[in-house]
């Protein structure tokens, strides 16, 4: 099903490998292109589920570039990394000289805080190498975990903190609901950083917080994103279709904001 | 026609309906293809007085006459209260709501809601109640008396012609855990709402109950209520049944003298 015939769409919200607790499909790359093409989606941000629970993320992301190495152009790779296990120097590196185009870390699985200082190097060497940093609030649901997931939820201000402790680099916040008022004092200290939001987590119906987000902090700052194959695309276009919003701001939000996150900077 | 068959009306700091919401929720369908919403007005927490449900069926009333073609209201009641039976009277004989909405003040199985299942059966009208089987501390310590599938599946045995549907699939709580439950409750039945929107939790659903068991609702997850429909690998048939076929026979049912 094909929402937009008019929108190059950059979807900044995917996964391709298993997760241990609930089986997923179509969750391989082949499975992945096939979703894009059905939804009209040029690219997509990838992420490896298996990293996540890998106690070395570094597997995860090799495993993640030689399933999708048939298609670089349309599949763009987040690297997976964990500041507090050995060796991610070596394994940041090995990612930019293999192309990842950012690197996702996740605080919740992986037992730090954003704003540690172990954290921090991170970050540091992620502004050095040139990539953007991205987080998820959460991979699933906790009310539905299974008894050996996590129970935490990463809160939006770790980011934003952690953003403003290291004010030079590029962040993509996924799988958040972001539902302050328009004269929350949040927004203009998103605003002050490179600082991006994805979507698939609001809604343009009802309390619409979508379209608070996109006039409080800028279409230019919105990145879509459908979270597939944990969850289902269709919410995703949705959204961005009952969204109170001009075309032009429906523009950004389909993919250039994500164009210019990942092909220009 | 399209059937949300588990929506909700608020209200507003004064205890007034809340007007623009329900006027919000009519536009929302408008965009999404949302014929009709059931709505009720519950109390998420606290003690649940006769005058509290009254005041919310009242305000249900006030929202159903503000869109009488786009609204269809549910009574919310508490049934541990004895004048229970007397507002669903009222509610549903006197001014025509389609079914009961409960919420976690008791489970389902627990002797005090018989007097009003066997109302409901007398009537063949549905009972719509929160449920859900949260696997994480906080969610259970805050609603310990949450029912479940498996609370479900003792109320149907004991009264299989009740129209049990058990609430929002997507509420949160682990749904494959439900399923096994319910796989074994063929008279219970299930709607979709709630903001989990996990690829293929509709097929699944599908695949472990029938289509015939499923109906479409939203919880207020407007865009996600409808897009996983959507997309679940469903015949026509079957997505015609979910989103609005199997609650309009449910109506069809109804005996209310």
């Amino acid at each position: 099903m094909k929402y937009f015939e008019d929108l190059a769409i950059i979807d900044c919200n995917v996964f391709i490998g298993n997760w241990a607790f609930r089986r997923l499909r179509r969750n391989d790359a082949p499975g992945v292109l096939a979703m894009m093409d059905d939804f009209g989606i040029e690219r997509a941000c990838v992420a490896s589920a298996d990293a996540i629970l890998y106690k070395d993320c570094q597997a995860g992301n090799e495993k993640l570039y030689e399933e999708t190495r048939e298609a670089p152009d349309r599949l763009w790779l987040y690297a997976t990394l964990n500041p507090a296990y050995p060796g991610w120097e070596r394994d940041l590196a090995r990612c930019v000289d293999l192309g990842f185009k950012a690197v996702r870390l996740y605080p919740c699985y992986h037992g730090y805080q954003l704003g540690s200082p172990e954290a921090g190097k991170l970050i540091d060497a992620a502004i050095e190498a040139g990539l953007p940093v991205s987080t998820p609030c959460r991979v699933v649901d906790v009310r539905q975990r299974h008894w050996m997931d996590t129970t935490d939820n990463l809160d939006p201000i770790e980011l934003i903190e952690a953003a403003e402790a290291h004010p030079k680099g590029t962040y993509l916040l996924t799988e958040s609901i972001l539902s302050a008022d328009r004269d929350n004092d949040l927004w203009p200290r998103m605003r002050a950083l490179d600082f991006y939001v994805e979507m698939s987590r609001m809604t343009a119906c009802l309390q619409n917080n979508l379209g608070v987000l996109v006039e409080a902090l800028g279409a230019n700052r919105v990145l879509f994103g459908t979270g597939f194959p944990f969850k289902t695309p269709s919410p995703a276009f949705l959204k961005v279709q009952v969204l109170d919003a001009d075309d032009e701001a429906k523009s950004w939000i389909a993919g250039r904001s994500a164009q210019r996150v990942f092909m220009e900077k | 026609m399209v059937i949300d068959c588990h929506m909700h009306v608020r209200k507003k700091d004064d205890d007034s309906l809340d007007e623009a919401y329900c006027d919000w929720t009519v536009e929302a369908g408008d965009l999404l293809g949302i014929d009709v919403f059931c709505v009720s007005d519950v109390r998420l927490q606290g003690d649940l007085r006769y005058e509290d449900f009254h005041e919310a069926n009242e305000r249900v009333k006030q929202a159903v006459a503000r869109h009488p073609d786009r609204l269809w209201g549910y009574c919310f009641v508490n049934p541990g209260d004895p004048r229970a039976l007397d507002e669903v009277t009222q509610r549903v004989r006197d001014e025509g709501f389609v079914g009961v909405k409960l919420y976690h003040q008791y489970r389902i199985d627990e002797p005090v809601q018989e007097p009003l299942i066997e109302r409901c059966i007398e009537w063949q009208i549905p009972i719509l109640m929160h449920a859900g089987h949260p696997t994480d501390p906080a969610t259970r310590a805050r609603q310990p008396r949450i029912s479940d599938a498996s609370h479900f599946a003792n109320a149907a045995e004991r009264y299989p012609e009740a129209i049990f549907i058990e609430g929002h699939i997507g509420g949160g709580g682990d749904w494959e855990w439900a399923l096994k439950h319910l796989r074994e409750a063929p008279s219970v039945l299930l709607d979709t709402s709630g903001s989990v929107v996990d690829e293929w939790l509709v097929d699944r659903c599908v695949a472990e109950l029938g289509a015939d068991r499923l109906l479409f609702a939203t919880d207020m997850t407007m865009e996600g209520g409808v897009g996983k429909v959507l997309d679940a690998d469903l015949t026509e048939a079957d997505r015609t049944k979910i989103l609005g076929a199997n609650f309009e026979a449910i109506c069809a049912r109804r005996q209310v003298s």
